[in-house]
Formats: C-alpha cells, sequence, structure tokens
C-alpha cells in the first residue's frame, strides 16, 4: 500500500466506533431474543419456536442496526460540530482557489425520457456558468438507448443543446451500439477511451441534478483530499406530484439526515458509493475498478448489477477512501413515482445486492465493505425473513389451538403445567419493537423543531408533526405490501429466475386499476386466506396480525390511490409532506420546473411528434444529415446485409414507419447510405398517401 | 407561404419568363414540397420564397432536358444542388443559422473528443472466494493443529468431551 494511505486518523476511530456499535446490536438483539422466547408457549424449547426466535433475533439485529445509527447521527447533528465530516476540510481560503484538475460530468443513460435529462443538464450547465468555473468541466452523455426513436431524440436534443448554449465541444454525445455490461461498462467505456483527459469524474443518474455550487465544493473537497478515491453526497428527493412519491421525499428530507451523519459516524472512509451524484478519481478508478465478470449464469454470475457497491469496495481494497459528503446541499434526485416503479427497481437492486454474496469472501476486501455486501444484500432478505418469521408464527398459532393439551408432560408429577401466556410481555416486546422502528422519526423531528429550527421549512411545527405522523402511517400501511414482493424477489433470484435491465419510468404517471390487480392480486388472495384462516382458528393471533393482513388486502386501492397526482397535489395543498425546496425552491428547481412546462411536443412545420425519432431521421434534413454525420465513415458491409438494407428501405418507402419493427428501424439507422436513400426517395416521393404515413402534410389543391 | 399567384409579381424578369405549365397542379405541388423543405430548415419566408422560384426555374429546365421527369423528383433534385452552393450565402444572412449551418456544415461534426485511449483491465479478485475462504481456513486449521502444544491441548479437551458426554445422563 502507498505511503499515502498508511494511518489516517479515522481508521482507528471508525474501528472503535464499530466494535462499540457490533456490541449494543448484539445487546439489543440478545435481549429481544430473551423475551421473545419467554413470550411463547413452549419458552422456546421446541423446533418451530427456535426457528421462529432465530428468525426473530435476525430481523431484530437488522432493524437495531438503522436504530443505533440514526442514534449515533442524532447526536453528531446535535452537537453541530463533527471532526470527520469530510466537507469541513474543505476551508474557505481553499475554496477560492482555481481548480486544478479537470472534472467529466458523465450522464450515463438508457431509453430514459430524453427532454427531462437535457433539462436537468441544461440546468446544471447553466449552474455551473454562473460559478465562472465552466471551463473546468465537461459533459457527457453516455447513451445506451436500445429504442431506435430515443437514440435519435437524444442525437438532436444534443445538437439544440449545444447551438443554444454554445457548448460544442463542452458537451459530448456518445451512443453505445452494444451496451456490454450496463452501466458499469459504459462508464469504463468512458474511461478507456477520454478518461486519461480527466483528474475527476461526477456520475449523474438521468434523474440526477446538481447545482453549480456542489460541484465546484465537490472538486475542491476531492483536490483538498487527496486520499479520497470516490467522494458520495447523499441526494435529496424533489420534484415529485403523487403522494407515494411526496411521502418518499419528505422522509427522503426529514430523516435522511440523522440516517446520513449516522453512517458517516460509523463507516468514515470506508463508506457507500450509490453509483450516483458522486465524484470519483478517474486515475485510481480505471486502475483498481475495472469488474470481472463472475463465473456462471445469472442471477448469481455473469455481469455484476450492482456494481457501485463492488467499486467501492475495490477502491478501498487499494487503498483509496470512500467517503460518504452527507452534509453537501444541493444534490437532487427524483423518487420513483409510484409504488410499481419503485418495485421494478427494487427487483433489479434486489438481484444485484444479492449477487454480492459471491464476494462476501474475496480477499483483501475491507471488512466494512464485506459488511456492507451484506447489509446490502439483508435489505431485501430482511423481507423474507420476515415473511418466514409470520409463517412459523401462524404455524405455532394453529399447532397451539389444534393440539390438545399436555397439562402433565412429565410423568408422575404432582401438579399439571398450565399453558400460560404473558400479553404483557408481548406488548413489551412490541412497545421496543415499535420503539427501535419509530425512535429515529421523532429524533429527526426533535432535531429540526429544537436544534436546527427550520420547522418553517416544512410548513411549520404542526404541519411537520402531523406530516411524520401520516407518514407512519404510510410506512405501516406499505411494509406488508413491500416485504411481500421484496420476499418474492429475493426467492425469484435464488431459484435462478433473472431480470431484464429495462429503464425506469420516471416521469409522473399513475397506477391503473388492471395493473394493480395484476400486480397486487395474488398478494390480495393471500392476505384474504391468511386472514381467513386464522380468524377462523385462532382469533386473538388474527387482531394481533391485522396490521399486516388488512394492508394486504387492501393494496389494489392502496397502490392505485398513492400513485395519484392529485391525491398528492391535494396534501400540498393542506401543507402535508412539504419540503424545504417546495417553500423556497432553490434557482435551478425553479427554472427546471419552469422548462418542464413550457416543453414542445412535435416540431414544426412537419407534425411529426419528437417521440417518433426515427420518422424525424428520415423526413427532416437537419436530423437525418445529423444522425449520418455523427455515425461516422460509412463501412463496408458484405452483400449479404447490404441486399436486406435495401429491402428494408423498400418497405419504409412502400409501407411507411409504423410497419417498421424497431430492430429493422436500428438497422435502417446504422446505415448512412440507406438513410440518406430514405431520405432522398421520400421528398421525392409523388405517392401522397406515404407521405402522409411519414407525417407529411395532406396534399394542398388550390395554392 | 404566399400563393404562386403572387410568384415573381415582384420581379418582372421572373414574370415574363413563367411557363402556363409551370402552375399546372404538378408544379403546384413541387412547390409546396420544396416549400415545405425550406421551412424545415428554417429559411425565412421570404428568402425561402426566393430560393423556390429558382429551385423552379432550374427544376423546368432541367424537365425539358430530361424529357419530362415528374416535376416534384425534380424540383427536390434541383432543390438539392441549389441548396449545395448557396448554403453557404444563406448561413451569412441574419436569421438564426442553427438549423441551416447544421445541415451544411456536418461532414466532420463530432460529438466526441478526440480519443485518448486507457486501459481498464479488472484486479484480480477471486470469482469463487467461498470456495477460497473454506480451503484457506481448512489449511489455516491444519497448520495449527499440526503444532504440538495445540494438538495436545486440543488432544485433552477432546478426551474431557468424551468423558463429559460420556457421564451426561
Amino acid at each position: 500500500m502507498n505511503q499515502l494511505f498508511v494511518n489516517a486518523a479515522w481508521e482507528k476511530v471508525s474501528r472503535i466506533r464499530r466494535i462499540f456499535l457490533i456490541t449494543l446490536i448484539l445487546i439489543t438483539t440478545v435481549v429481544a431474543c430473551l423475551f421473545m422466547s419467554n413470550i411463547l408457549p413452549h419458552k422456546g424449547s421446541t423446533g418451530l419456536e427456535v426457528a421462529m426466535v432465530l428468525v426473530f433475533g435476525a430481523l431484530f439485529a437488522w432493524i437495531s442496526i438503522g436504530f443505533w445509527m440514526a442514534t449515533a447521527g442524532f447526536v453528531t447533528l446535535m452537537r453541530k460540530y463533527d471532526r470527520f465530516a469530510i466537507t469541513s476540510t474543505c476551508l474557505e481560503s481553499n475554496r477560492r482557489g482555481e481548480l486544478s484538475g479537470r472534472t467529466a460530468i458523465l450522464i450515463p443513460i438508457c431509453n430514459e425520457e430524453v427532454e427531462r435529462v437535457f433539462t436537468r443538464l441544461r440546468i446544471t450547465y447553466q449552474s455551473l456558468e454562473t460559478t465562472g468555473k465552466l471551463q473546468d468541466f465537461d459533459f457527457f452523455i453516455l447513451s445506451d438507448s436500445t429504442n431506435p426513436d430515443t437514440w435519435v431524440e437524444e442525437e438532436a436534443a444534443w445538437a439544440e443543446l449545444c447551438q443554444t448554449l454554445g457548448a460544442v465541444n463542452r458537451i459530448f454525445y456518445r451512443h453505445r451500439r452494444v451496451n456490454l455490461k450496463y452501466k458499469s461498462g459504459n462508464i469504463a467505456d468512458f474511461c478507456r477511451r477520454w478518461g486519461k483527459n480527466y483528474h475527476y469524474m461526477i456520475v449523474f443518474d438521468a434523474d440526477s441534478m446538481m447545482t453549480g455550487h456542489s460541484l465546484i465544493r465537490m472538486v475542491q473537497v476531492m483536490e483538498q483530499n487527496q486520499t479520497v478515491g470516490i467522494l458520495q453526497t447523499a441526494p435529496l428527493g424533489v420534484n415529485r406530484e403523487s403522494a407515494i412519491a411526496r411521502v418518499q421525499q419528505f422522509a427522503n428530507h426529514v430523516y435522511g439526515p440523522i440516517f446520513g451523519a449516522g453512517l458517516n459516524f460509523i463507516q468514515l472512509g470506508d463508506s457507500f458509493f450509490w453509483g450516483h451524484n458522486a465524484i470519483i478519481r478517474v486515475a485510481p478508478f480505471m486502475k483498481h475498478c475495472s469488474l470481472p465478470r463472475l463465473s456462471g449464469k445469472p442471477p448469481l454470475g455473469g455481469n455484476i448489477l450492482s456494481h457501485d457497491f463492488v467499486e467501492a469496495a475495490l477502491m478501498r481494497r487499494a487503498g483509496w477512501e470512500v467517503w460518504l459528503a452527507y452534509d453537501l446541499e444541493g444534490s437532487y434526485e427524483e423518487m420513483p413515482p409510484t409504488l410499481l416503479e419503485e418495485l421494478k427497481r427494487d427487483r433489479r437492486w434486489c438481484q444485484g445486492n444479492i449477487q454480492h454474496m459471491r464476494l462476501l469472501f474475496s480477499k483483501g476486501l475491507f471488512p466494512a465493505h464485506r459488511a456492507l455486501f451484506l447489509h446490502g444484500a439483508m435489505a431485501y432478505v430482511s423481507a423474507l425473513l420476515w415473511f418466514l418469521f409470520l409463517s412459523l408464527s401462524t404455524a405455532e398459532a394453529i399447532v397451539e389451538v389444534l393440539r390438545v393439551p399436555d397439562y402433565f408432560p412429565v410423568m408422575r408429577s404432582l401438579f399439571p403445567t398450565w399453558p400460560v401466556w404473558h400479553p404483557q410481555w408481548a406488548l413489551t416486546l412490541l412497545a421496543s419493537t415499535g420503539i427501535i422502528l419509530f425512535m429515529p422519526k421523532f429524533l429527526s423531528l426533535l432535531l429540526i423543531i429544537f436544534r436546527q429550527r427550520r420547522s418553517r421549512e416544512f410548513g411549520g411545527i404542526v404541519k411537520l408533526f402531523l406530516s411524520v405522523m401520516a407518514e407512519i402511517i404510510f410506512s405501516f400501511l406499505f411494509a406488508p405490501i413491500r416485504m411481500l414482493f421484496h420476499s418474492k424477489f429475493v426467492f425469484i433470484t435464488l431459484v435462478g429466475g433473472q431480470v431484464g435491465w429495462t429503464s425506469q419510468q420516471r416521469s409522473e404517471h399513475e397506477t391503473s386499476w388492471l395493473e394493480a390487480i395484476r400486480f397486487h392480486g395474488p398478494g390480495m388472495v393471500l392476505g384474504l386466506i391468511w386472514g381467513t384462516v386464522l380468524f377462523f382458528i385462532n382469533r386473538s393471533f388474527f387482531w394481533w396480525n391485522t396490521p399486516i393482513i388488512v394492508p394486504l388486502i387492501l393494496s389494489i386501492p392502496l397502490s392505485v390511490l398513492s400513485s395519484s397526482t392529485s391525491l398528492g397535489k391535494a396534501f400540498q395543498k393542506i401543507g402535508l409532506f412539504l419540503i424545504p425546496e417546495e417553500i423556497n425552491p432553490p434557482r435551478e428547481l425553479h427554472l427546471l420546473q419552469t422548462m418542464t412546462q413550457n416543453q414542445e411536443t412535435s416540431f414544426a412545420p412537419i407534425s411529426i411528434s419528437a417521440k417518433e425519432g426515427f420518422t424525424r431521421a428520415v423526413v427532416d434534413p437537419n436530423i437525418n444529415a445529423l444522425h449520418r454525420s455523427l455515425l461516422g465513415k460509412k463501412q463496408k458491409l458484405m452483400p449479404s446485409i447490404m441486399k436486406r438494407r435495401q429491402e428494408l428501405l423498400e418497405k419504409a418507402l412502400t409501407q411507411g414507419p409504423k410497419t417498421l419493427s424497431p430492430k429493422e428501424k436500428k438497422e435502417l439507422l446504422l446505415d448512412p447510405q440507406c438513410l440518406f436513400q430514405l431520405h432522398e426517395h421520400l421528398w421525392e416521393t409523388l405517392d401522397h398517401t406515404i407521405a402522409q404515413k411519414w407525417g407529411f402534410p395532406p396534399e394542398r389543391n388550390s395554392l | 407561404m404566399p400563393p404562386l399567384d403572387s410568384f415573381g409579381a415582384d420581379n418582372p424578369t421572373v414574370q415574363s419568363e413563367r411557363k402556363p405549365d409551370l402552375i399546372s397542379p404538378d408544379w403546384q405541388e413541387a412547390f409546396h414540397r420544396v416549400s415545405l423543405y425550406l421551412q424545415t430548415l428554417n429559411v425565412p419566408e421570404g428568402k425561402a420564397l426566393e430560393f423556390t422560384r429558382e429551385v423552379l426555374r432550374l427544376a423546368s429546365s432541367n424537365q425539358r432536358d430530361t424529357a419530362g421527369s415528374p416535376s416534384i423528383p425534380e424540383a427536390m433534385r434541383a432543390l438539392r444542388e441549389l441548396l449545395r452552393k448557396q448554403l453557404s450565402l444563406l448561413r451569412k444572412e441574419s436569421f438564426n443559422p442553427q438549423d441551416v449551418s447544421l445541415h451544411e456544415n456536418l461532414n466532420g461534426l463530432s460529438s466526441m473528443p478526440p480519443l485518448n485511449r486507457g486501459f481498464m483491465v479488472p484486479d484480480a479478485i477471486d470469482l469463487i472466494p467461498w470456495r477460497t475462504f473454506l480451503v484457506r481456513s481448512l489449511q489455516r486449521a491444519v497448520t495449527i493443529v499440526s503444532r504440538p502444544l495445540i494438538f495436545l491441548i486440543l488432544f485433552i479437551f477432546l478426551i474431557l468431551l468424551f468423558v463429559l458426554l460420556t457421564l451426561w445422563k
């Protein structure tokens, strides 16, 4: 290991803090397990009860991590001083100086909504421009889009943006024809081509946005701390209108800071990398963070899906630090607009995180990163454990009712053994679980109201308090639904099922009833059967489980209603789930809102929607020329390919664009000669029906 | 776009050159097609009209040479020919040059900076770490147990354990 990395002060402190955290978690878990075994009818002596106590222990340990971490964060933020906050290393005097290294801002996209991506890019660019340090940054849109229409749309948007901002040679666009290794492959491709030109790269997601000041600050922190390999910010959720996303972004704003501070308290330089809104030192990243392909087939083999965790672990393995700048403002992202979108995203993350288990014992990784792998997997496996716990406890409840009690389990005993149940113990355990789960929320509330005095930014003390209460109800209602889906995801992954890599739908849209029935129907049926069985066999146990059974039965309406933007707006109107960015939006977010509202959907004078990229590439002379130019030099093709393309051209000319499949469109788009011929022939066509199919206005008979 | 009847109205030379077949439905369509093309290039209306006139004139003379090919393809070919010649002039006009300049200067336009190739090779990483871990642990255990003193302690411990288990009721 390089001398640069030896004896970092934080390493010793982090060891002590981690041992302390593990001790606290163990103590609380052991106590809770003892309580649990005492509550059970046979005091944890049967096989079923042992299994229940073990699963309960794993779950309790899992929730205790969050509790203790939040408590650590609360204490840190109450003190208002954190000697290990990475941002505090960047002194005021250093902030005024010039930046010595060049930075690339990477925006990897794959079939995203083009106008949203480019609007964010435009705002980030303009924000950076106002800082006067734009010359130190370049922007790269790295597209993996497979949809031919989106591909052309991106090119057109790029050209338009470059022209309007005067950003030619500042904003670059690259489209990969083969999206090898998905996002991580896309970034690696950038590194191989142009990485040597830059000291740092800041990775964005399609829904990321950062202010110019925060970008500059990140670079300054990296320049100040030469041992930092990755600096992750804690992005805040903004800009959402649907009910569930507003709840999520509110929770992110209120509880996020103490969890962020807590994470930093424990992890220090062994922190997370979440794959976006982070700055990376390019040279060590290129040297150490290339990802191998895991042996075997997906889901547990093949390409590493959740690459960010592994990249952080590899960076750390090479000695570079990974920090979380939890207090750096101006970093934003957007929450999934609906529950179903959130679950689709979780499906991918689940597979990726479980895949990390294969790397758990890789040589050279730091224990903290092994723990992060485990933590990532537990985020989903815990759902399956919860499901298992519920199944076991249901089995126990049913068995207890059906089995004839044995009052004399020991032969020749004088007195009977009465089955005794202590409801007060069960209530105590329930209350302590509640405290572990909900205390962080109240700590956050206390922090905002009494220490930071920021309640006005959330609409005032009363509205903030009511919003937290409503958020607790929301999380109560959605937890069983998420649990069921996550259990399913884990199960499918473990039995060898895998997910595709489709893009998220990030814009506001509501879940239809049909879609909700399709997704939540089985869960609702399960809830109904479970509830009915318990109701008739063990009524008291049924009442204990209603907080889980009822949301499962109501999952369909809950999913539909929570995706409603009108409900979200109604919440906003009455002052619930308000966030500081809504009450006093920063300039960048204000601009984003204005620009999103004023977007054009088609281009004059031919009424082709901007989304019909392929048609535009054929009809619009500018887009046609642009696309052909970006394709580069014409390649020599095999006669069979040329023949096939000529046939496609003929088909396009005689039947119109709608008859072409995405694959056929893509093939034509890949051939500049074909595309030019198509453009020429179309503009020369005498067949008005065909012309209209391509978006030409109807024939005008009079002049 | 003004009607074709006004075509060349402000230009006596053009008006005198206008042929009767130029306002036939065939040429009307050609006129619209050319106008549309220029509109998509964002050429301002006045300039586009001037251009269209020129294109149609060129096309009609070409049509005579090619013994009567349809007017739309002829007009479009003439337009392309003329665009090639005159786009540089158009660009110097005061209107927004965005589209036309884009159309003209695309040869050599690149959306990417010049390549500066680097390497990114995966560091050695154990792809079957579970097995390696087990093997490593076993090897370590064997190494430890093979030390005489540790072997003796373990042996005594095992005997004690055996005795305890035997006596256990």
